[in-house]
């Protein structure tokens, strides 16, 4: 017969869970979080990037698939080559990712901080309507809530939310977390707020409908806040939702960036006092 | 005493640091499986209650680390399914048969998901902040998908087990006597 806890215990170590989250509310346990998450950084760094080579396997085997019926020969030439030169290509892709960002931080003259993702999304939620990324740098490297980060091509890819010492929380810019202000760039420059729409698209709403506006405009961002640089690109839009009986219209975008393969982020710093934010 | 412990927090680093980082990149929906629960129910099944509660205990902890939740969402969250997978398998799964880890598992999970949206629901309405969650379709179609990829986990891994030992019944149950 399998033993139980009795009541008393029971109470026990309930008492202790609820002591256990109570301390942990009043942050007792931070220099122990830090040191957990210093000395755990390379190894869940190390298990994202392996485990992202995996999913990256996994579409470049679904892509393979549907080119098959396409050229077959074709594909297994692919194949062979892609198996002699992973090692290599994976150093080759993060090398290029470095320099891309690299080139664009430099040529836009930004200041940045350079993060490795190491984990994403909530293990409670598939449902994706809180989209983010884990990546390893924080409060300690100077980044803090407000910022944005984008990819090695200069497209925002996401919002900080939350920072630790350690660690800094990015939603994803279709996580419905994620509101940024933009301007689209069609016949007339428009300003707006996006956000994400169910961690599926990003929606832009209280567009005036005299406003002309096209699919494949270009979504940027408006500089009307003051932690987010303007002019950085977000998506494009790929569909309008106007009605002549309402007022507003609303727009949705397809992000520019690949947010489903992200290993390496960077997140701009602008000069100026992060506290002059909270404001 | 304290070797065993420390020996056991160790095993829970490893499989925290598994599930955030290596779980949660998986392509497909396989970064839904929740390895944790799925190793409580084993722990529950093979070892005995205080193990597993060193397990929670820990997990618990460094999730809620990595996750950013306020107050100890998933230390919570996995201290009552514990104890109701326990008070399960107390009382109505005395046994080690696939019947019981699939129940376990089903159980557990939901139980989690319950707590783990409703605390986090109660700390938004705490610190008045918007609870964001929409339940919608989408939302209970992810979760019986989830639920399905455990169950599915819970199975290979029970089958996988029975090579390495005698303890599983693969299917029937077994009562045992005192």
């Amino acid at each position: 017969m399998k033993k139980s806890f009795s009541k008393i215990k029971i109470i026990k170590y309930s008492a202790v869970f609820g002591l256990l989250v109570f301390l942990y509310i009043l942050h007792v346990f931070n220099p122990l979080e830090k040191m957990i998450i210093s000395f755990s950084n390379p190894v869940l760094v190390k298990l994202q990037s392996f485990s992202l080579k995996i999913n990256k396997s996994y579409e470049e085997k679904i892509s393979d698939l549907n080119l098959k019926s396409e050229n077959e020969e074709k594909e297994k030439e692919l194949i062979k080559l892609r198996q002699d030169n992973a090692k290599l290509k994976v150093l080759e892709n993060e090398n290029k990712i470095l320099r891309d960002y690299l080139g664009f931080l430099t040529r836009n003259n930004y200041n940045y901080v350079m993060a490795r993702v190491i984990s994403r999304g909530d293990l409670s939620s598939i449902s994706k309507q809180d989209n983010f990324l884990i990546v390893n740098r924080g409060k300690d490297d100077g980044v803090y809530p407000g910022l944005v980060s984008i990819d090695e091509s200069g497209n925002i890819i996401g919002k900080v939310i939350e920072v630790k010492d350690k660690i800094s929380k990015i939603f994803l810019i279709n996580s419905k977390y994620c509101k940024l202000a933009v301007s689209i760039l069609g016949e007339k420059e428009t300003y707006g707020l996006i956000q994400g729409d169910l961690g599926l698209s990003i929606k832009m709403d209280f567009i005036p409908q005299s406003l002309n506006l096209k699919e494949g405009d270009l979504v940027l961002s408006s500089g009307l806040e003051a932690s987010v640089p303007r002019g950085l690109q977000v998506g494009k839009i790929f569909k309008i939702n106007k009605e002549s009986n309402e007022l507003w219209q609303s727009a949705f975008i397809d992000p520019l960036g690949d947010l489903n393969n992200i290993s390496i982020v960077s997140i701009i710093i602008p000069e100026l006092n992060p506290d002059s934010l909270k404001d | 005493m304290y070797k065993k412990i420390f020996f056991n927090l160790f095993l829970v680093f490893f499989l925290v640091f598994f599930q955030i980082s290596f779980v949660s990149a998986l392509p497909f929906n396989l970064s839904s499986l929740n390895l944790i629960l799925i190793v409580f129910v084993f722990l529950l099944e093979l070892k005995d209650l205080k193990t597993t509660l060193i397990w929670v205990l820990g997990s618990g902890f460094l999730i809620d680390i990595f996750y950013f939740h306020t107050a100890g969402v998933y230390l919570l969250s996995f201290f009552i399914s514990f104890l109701f997978m326990s008070f399960l398998l107390r009382h109505f799964f005395t046994n080690r048969s696939l019947y019981s880890f699939l129940a376990l598992i089903f159980f557990g999970q939901i139980i989690f998901k319950i707590s783990y949206y409703s605390y986090r629901f109660l700390i938004d309405f705490i610190m008045r902040k918007n609870f964001n969650y929409i339940f919608n379709l989408e939302f209970f179609k992810n979760e019986f998908i989830v639920l399905g990829i455990n169950i599915l986990a819970v199975t290979i891994f029970f089958y996988f087990f029975i090579y390495f030992s005698s303890n599983f019944k693969p299917v029937f149950l077994f009562k045992r006597k005192n």
